[in-house]
């Protein structure tokens, strides 16, 4: 395949996984300025990755890795930041139009945002990787962890999101 | 009350997620402009820089060819003065020729042959710097002969003995088959080795040392996500030095620097004598016995400082920083030791080429055989005891010596890689987490 074969595949699939990006970028980041410097940032590390990237694997869990583990990284304040990267809006990704999906959300969906945003940053990936629909193998695969404990992790993650939003009910 | 079910939520948090695709729309060429910009902008840094190398080297070229006009009828100096000139021109048109490249580059081309563009510029650069280095011990007596005479008009000829240069050179033939012979055996042993690696970025010039680095995390960060998982490429990633230890590698490395100087300054003094005293039978051998000596603990202290370099850019492994550290201080330890086991002999050695500097007294002369005699079979003991002693303490050995010898960096810089080390251990892994 010719390289520029190669670019327009991984622009391809990009195009159909962006979601991803957004999705992730809002889990991490409670600032939208943060949430665009995020995208690029995973864009970045996405794009330099494809090279290495197994074709025929899933396009999407690779993906979905990588934007977590940028992501944890940017969360932690550790990732270099992008100085001469063009503004976010250049990608003509309208972040104001997927802010306002979120605003329209239901209480239980923008509860399950607010308690998400309260788990440590490994836990938050669980719980984005079981929203997203992996399997408990996928999730293990992708963190490094085993299955058993994905299983024990997010049977716990449940536990606490249900605490969590009886106390929240609770409190007048 | 109604709880909060995820696995009903699941169907909600797809049905958000197809409306967010439906609202996101993304600008692939943004994407590719995205790239170019970063890459145009690291490669004009670059570019800058190799303008000012090559009006340097035009204006060395200058001066160079000017000196060989004006000392055209002494041949010694225009013998010199020509070799320096030949590689002064090959080095410009290396640097015209990686200018042109990296201004004709095509952003629009596809990445990944830019990405092979810029690998066959780093390696053009890096057989320009290897032949430097390779030719340096054979010619840097001509730098020094042809700088002393324009700039000052200070004639070394008259003042060097005939044997330094064909000495010299023999010399600098020797370190040419030890830095060939040296390098492939650490090539061979450590193909990947990040330490290696950086040096020669470190030689290839800081543009490409700053995109070398961040390829070199790139691999890291995939490799641990292919070896360990991606959490073990998560905290990987994540490592930095912890401020006290940060602070104390800074320090470190400034005390080293200072080691560095100093031996450059012995080394200098020592060669400067042994031009001066080069056909004389009683100075030489103590002047070339410390100046090898001098320029093995600038090797040592070489890569002691590389391997105080921050573990990388944007966070490194740190284990991995701290097991590199900790193998540089132990062969500088080993080479220490064993200057403390020769020390009677560089003690008299010292003795006699201060003699010789300061005073002009040749003791060799002035003490008389017998005295040497007496003298050498207690060197001799001396050595052969510490020398049994050493076998028997092993790292133990004269450690307060060793580490005065370090200048005091030698502790600390294994206190330092201990603690990295160990603090990498304690990075929570999700185990603990849980």
């Amino acid at each position: 395949m010719s390289t520029t074969h190669r670019d327009d595949a991984f622009l391809a699939q990009l195009q159909q996984h962006k979601a991803i990006l957004y999705k992730v970028a809002n889990a991490y980041c409670s600032r939208r300025e943060d949430r665009g410097d995020l995208i690029q940032e995973i864009l970045i590390e996405l794009w330099r990755a494809w090279p290495r990237f197994e074709r025929g694997g899933a396009f999407a869990g690779w993906m979905q890795r990588i934007a977590i583990n940028v992501a944890i990284s940017f969360f932690r304040g550790e990732s270099r930041r992008i100085r001469d990267a063009l503004p976010i809006e250049d990608f003509g990704m309208d972040l104001a139009a997927a802010d306002r999906v979120l605003d329209a959300e239901g209480d239980d969906l923008r509860a399950l945002h607010q308690l998400i945003a309260r788990l440590d940053d490994v836990n938050r990936a669980l719980i984005l990787l079981y929203l997203e629909g992996y399997s408990q193998d996928e999730t293990a695969a992708m963190l490094g962890l085993s299955a058993t404990n994905v299983a024990t992790r997010i049977q716990r993650i449940k536990q606490k999101l249900q605490r969590d939003y009886a106390a929240a009910e609770d409190t007048p | 009350m109604n709880p909060l079910d995820l696995d009903q939520l699941k169907g909600k948090w797809s049905a958000q997620s197809r409306e967010l695709d439906a609202q996101l729309t993304l600008d692939l060429d943004a994407v590719r402009r995205l790239q170019t910009a970063r890459t145009r902008s690291a490669l004009g840094w670059h570019r800058g820089g190799l303008l000012l190398q090559l009006l340097a080297g035009a204006a060395g070229i200058g001066v160079l060819a000017l000196f060989a006009l004006r000392h055209g009828g002494e041949w010694p100096y225009l013998l010199a003065a020509l070799p320096l000139l030949g590689l002064l021109i090959v080095h410009f048109i290396v640097d015209a020729r990686q200018w042109l490249a990296v201004k004709r580059i095509d952003y629009s081309a596809p990445v990944a042959q830019l990405r092979a563009t810029l690998d066959t510029l780093l390696q053009r650069r890096l057989r320009l710097v290897r032949g430097v280095i390779y030719v340096s011990p054979l010619i840097w007596w001509l730098m020094v002969m042809v700088t002393l005479k324009g700039l000052w008009n200070i004639d070394l000829l008259d003042w060097m003995h005939p044997s330094v240069l064909p000495i010299s050179a023999l010399a600098g033939v020797g370190v040419i088959v030890i830095i060939e012979l040296s390098s492939r055996a650490i090539a061979r042993r450590f193909p990947d080795a990040p330490a290696l690696r950086r040096f020669l970025d470190d030689l290839a010039g800081p543009t490409f040392q700053r995109a070398s680095e961040h390829v070199e995390s790139q691999l890291r960060f995939e490799r641990e996500i292919s070896e360990h998982g991606a959490q073990r490429a998560l905290h990987a990633r994540a490592q930095q030095l912890s401020e006290p230890l940060e602070t104390a590698r800074a320090g470190l490395q400034r005390r080293v620097s200072l080691g560095l100087w100093l031996a450059s300054v012995l080394i200098l003094c020592t060669g400067g004598f042994n031009a001066l005293h080069g056909g004389d039978a009683s100075a030489l051998p103590p002047g070339v016995l410390l100046h090898v000596s001098a320029i093995v603990w600038l090797i040592l202290s070489v890569r002691h400082r590389i391997a105080l370099g921050s573990p990388s850019p944007d966070g490194g492994d740190v284990h991995r920083w701290g097991e590199h550290l900790r193998s540089a201080v132990r062969a500088r330890r080993v080479v220490m030791q064993s200057y403390v086991v020769a020390s009677p002999l560089l003690v008299v050695a010292l003795v006699q080429v201060l003699s010789l500097a300061f005073a002009a007294i040749d003791l060799w002369q002035s003490l008389g055989l017998a005295v040497w005699l007496g003298l050498g079979a207690i060197v001799a003991i001396a050595i052969t005891l510490l020398f049994l002693r050493w076998r028997e303490r092993r790292d133990a050995f004269a450690t307060s010596a060793v580490d005065a010898l370090s200048l005091a960096t030698l502790e600390r810089s294994n206190r330092l890689a201990d603690a990295a080390i160990s603090a990498d251990g304690e990075v929570p892994r999700a185990r603990d987490a849980a």
